[in-house]
């Protein structure tokens, strides 16, 4: 079973999704649509994985994705809720680790309406107990690995980002 | 002539957080007043107008230099004829109060909100207030710009969307640069009525990710266990990083 996964922006969206319930999401606050589904030319990012213990390689690519590295959240949404309401692209990520630029996924035509398609999934996702935390450590623990594989293309990434690989290179 | 109507909705749809948007329409287009009515219908609507002049009076009260500046904030809006749109960051809403006693601090604070208000804090992503904040230091020194931080952190004591925002900004300097006012701030933050201001507090010294703040932490306790798992957890990743 695939997943496709996200980066949670706001920590309060998975609260305030745990705790309503799934019939009442159309009451629901409307910050959470708009701090997780900032979509652009109708189109969500993701990244697919085809089974969570592949979620290290969505963390890595979303991480190198980043400006600088930090904890963050993830969800994992199963790719077949998605697949039955929306087209699905093969575009390439903007992360800098070579090998995982080809497991984005863009999620296409999301409407006003198909939002809600969205929210219910991610509902389900945090019910199913598939958000996860990843701290800095635990990220800098896999980007180092991917660094020791050349897997990293260093020169691509902003200043502060470069800056902190170079001292992940060294220790 | 053109008059100014500003209007402002608040809808407290749910229990766990709200969002503010802020219109300002001018009379002169035909289909203000339609709108105004939909608006009306379908949402709590709270006047800019009202808010603004009890914010003014508060503040009057205290400094009378503040008054001004609130004044001139609102009007710095008004004038633009923009619409502002701003969610909050947690469960509160973002109307910070600014009392600066200087030009370059009421200069720098104002800048910082507005800042601020249109900050959208991503993990990984740097902040343009976070930009702002190092190029103020840079020009004016750390110790001077973490005073007037401090001085804006103690005005919005009750907000924790602004005390959240100052926070994501800070922990990501250095230590070394922030101290002592960064970890002060906090550590009165660590036992903050908001869950979100203590979590945001904790992730704080995570990010700053330095021995120095062992002590502090190693001597906290809460009654909540996934705050006190979480505070063990960077206590762990300080002693051994």
């Amino acid at each position: 079973m695939g997943f496709f996964v996200r980066k949670i922006m706001r920590s309060s969206s998975e609260k305030s999704l745990a705790g309503w319930e799934k019939d009442d999401l159309r009451n629901i606050t409307s910050d959470i649509a708009t701090n997780e589904f900032r979509s652009s030319n109708s189109k969500l990012s993701v990244w697919y994985i085809d089974s969570l213990e592949d979620l290290d390689k969505a963390a890595l690519a979303i991480a190198m994705s980043g400006q600088r590295i930090e904890d963050f959240k993830l969800i994992a949404i199963e790719s077949k809720d998605i697949e039955d309401n929306f087209s699905i692209d093969n575009s390439p990520g903007i992360t800098i680790v070579t090998d995982l630029i080809e497991i984005h996924r863009d999620i296409c035509s999301i409407t006003h309406c198909s939002l809600d398609v969205l929210l219910s999934a991610y509902k389900t996702a945090i019910d199913d107990q598939k958000c996860f935390r990843y701290k800095t450590k635990q990220i800098k623990d896999i980007v180092r690995g991917a660094l020791d594989n050349n897997r990293i293309d260093i020169s691509s990434a902003n200043d502060k980002l470069s800056e902190e690989l170079s001292a992940l290179k060294l220790t | 002539m053109t008059r100014q109507i500003n209007e402002s909705r608040t809808s407290k749809l749910v229990p766990y957080g709200y969002t503010k948007i802020q219109f300002l329409f001018s009379q002169k287009e035909s289909s203000t007043s339609t709108k105004k009515l939909e608006i009306n219908n379908n949402f709590k609507v709270r006047y800019l107008s009202d808010s603004a002049n009890s914010l003014e009076e508060s503040t009057a009260q205290q400094n009378s230099s503040a008054e001004t500046t609130t004044t001139s904030h609102v009007s710095s809006v008004k004038d633009k004829n923009i619409e502002t749109i701003s969610s909050s960051l947690d469960n509160a809403s973002y109307n910070p109060i600014i009392i600066a006693p200087n030009n370059e601090e009421e200069a720098f604070q104002k800048k910082l909100v507005f800042l601020m208000e249109g900050e959208n804090y991503v993990s990984g992503e740097i902040s343009a207030s976070e930009e702002f904040v190092e190029n103020a230091m840079d020009k004016f020194g750390n110790l001077t710009v973490m005073n007037w931080i401090m001085s804006f952190y103690e005005q919005n004591f009750s907000k924790p969307a602004v005390l959240i925002g100052l926070l994501h900004m800070i922990s990501h300097f250095k230590y070394e640069a922030v101290k002592p006012a960064g970890p002060i701030m906090a550590l009165g933050l660590l036992s903050h009525k908001s869950f979100s201001v203590r979590e945001f507090a904790i992730k704080s010294f995570e990010n700053w990710n330095d021995k120095a703040s062992l002590n502090y932490l190693k001597n906290l306790h809460y009654e909540n266990v996934a705050l006190q798992k979480y505070v063990n957890e960077v206590i762990y990743d300080i002693e051994y990083e």
